[in-house]
């Protein structure tokens, strides 16, 4: 059973509420926002295992090649250039769909791993603790999101989804169990909500909504998941405490009124499970 | 002689376009010959630069008249020969551009 936990809007809550659940559901942890992973601040898990995450590219051999431009014409992204004496390749706009060598005659082409990221494996608290990390400055967050997910077994895994609606979230909520969508009740909240159950909607996940940073006026939401017949398993409170717990890197249900609200929420989110599968 | 402008339309009296590789046509002059050609990085999802520095070789360009190059761009176009020169952005149309190439007034575009 995976859980998805996402937004569209970035600063809802989701890592918030993706550590704090999974610590006290004693489940898995898994931070597939890649680009910029931040559970561990708050979980501060012992790292027991680390891999690199490659990516396939080019490696072109000018002695062999003709310059027949094959490669440049069927790359779907545009990522070589050439001309009648020489090739140039763009590692950052390769999506490392192999098409260039397939395409090439002159078996000129041959594909080299290169690395764009790395997954760390750790546990805090007797619970698993993964989280993919994206290197600075590369565009293609897939490979890490997936060498990630490809070690899923069937144990209660919380995912840690990247904001927005974009091939990251895709990637990270894709063939998941459940979406728990985290928003908060302003018009940007709504909006950015509205996007990220579309994105559900493709992938045909089940969806909860947990409103963060209620203050009791969120009627927005709370119309929103009328129209939409999605329901709203919990609230949040807007708390000063709250802030100053999380910008200290702690978690919240280390304290006790906290505990109990994310309990609470732990046992709606069993009976969703229960009812989804 | 080529010379290739940058362009929002497909005449000469379309105003000419700063960016490269999004600029939706190119408009190629040959002596008074005009050849129009639609950029294929105009609508291109991935590397609009690369994609349109390709077509510009494809059409032997030996001067290329734009406003702005990109990284990928100006690393291709750089080592290809062509030499490239600025327009100032809002630009006029592509002819009185043109004619300000031929009256020497353009400066190369440093990049």
């Amino acid at each position: 059973m995976n859980i998805a936990v996402l937004s569209g809007k970035g600063g809802t809550g989701k890592t918030t509420v993706a550590v704090n659940l999974a610590r006290v559901l004693h489940c898995r942890y898994v931070d597939s926002d890649v680009e910029a992973p931040n559970g561990f601040l708050f979980l501060q898990p012992d790292i027991q295992d680390k891999a690199d995450v490659s990516v396939q590219i080019p490696q072109i051999d000018e002695q062999r090649c003709n310059y027949c431009l094959a490669c440049v014409k069927h790359c779907q992204f545009n990522a070589l250039f050439g001309t009648d004496s020489s090739i140039v390749f763009f590692e950052k706009l390769c999506h490392s769909c192999g098409l260039c060598s397939l395409v090439c005659k002159q078996n000129a082409i041959k594909e080299v791993p290169r690395r764009v990221g790395y997954v760390e494996f750790g546990s805090s608290a007797g619970a698993e603790c993964w989280q993919g990390v994206l290197i600075p400055g590369e565009p293609v967050t897939g490979p890490v999101i997936d060498a990630l997910k490809a070690r899923l077994d069937g144990d209660l895994s919380i995912i840690d989804c990247p904001p927005g609606s974009s091939c990251s979230v895709v990637a990270a909520a894709d063939k998941t169990d459940l979406a728990l969508l985290v928003t908060e009740p302003t018009p940007f909240g709504v909006h950015d909500l509205h996007m990220a159950v579309q994105v559900t909607e493709k992938l045909n996940l089940p969806r909860a909504i947990i409103i963060n940073r209620s203050e009791g006026q969120d009627a927005i939401i709370q119309d929103y998941a009328n129209a939409t017949g999605i329901p709203i398993i919990g609230r949040l409170p807007f708390s000063l405490e709250a802030a100053q717990i999380v910008s200290r890197g702690e978690l919240l249900v280390d304290k006790e009124e906290w505990r109990q609200r994310f309990q609470n929420l732990a046992e709606a989110v069993r009976e969703l499970i229960a009812c989804t599968s | 002689m080529r010379i290739c402008i940058t362009s929002q339309g497909d005449t000469i009296e379309a105003a000419a376009d700063g960016s490269f590789g999004r600029a939706a046509y190119f408009i190629i002059w040959e002596n008074d010959e005009v050849e129009i050609l639609p950029n294929p990085g105009f609508k291109s999802d991935h590397g609009a630069g690369v994609v349109a520095s390709q077509a510009v070789i494809a059409a032997n360009a030996d001067v290329l008249i734009t406003g702005h190059l990109g990284p990928n761009a100006a690393k291709v176009l750089k080592p290809s020969g062509v030499k490239v020169y600025r327009l100032e952005v809002p630009a006029p149309t592509v002819k009185v551009v043109y004619q300000a190439y031929l009256a020497g007034e353009l400066e190369p575009l440093i990049c």
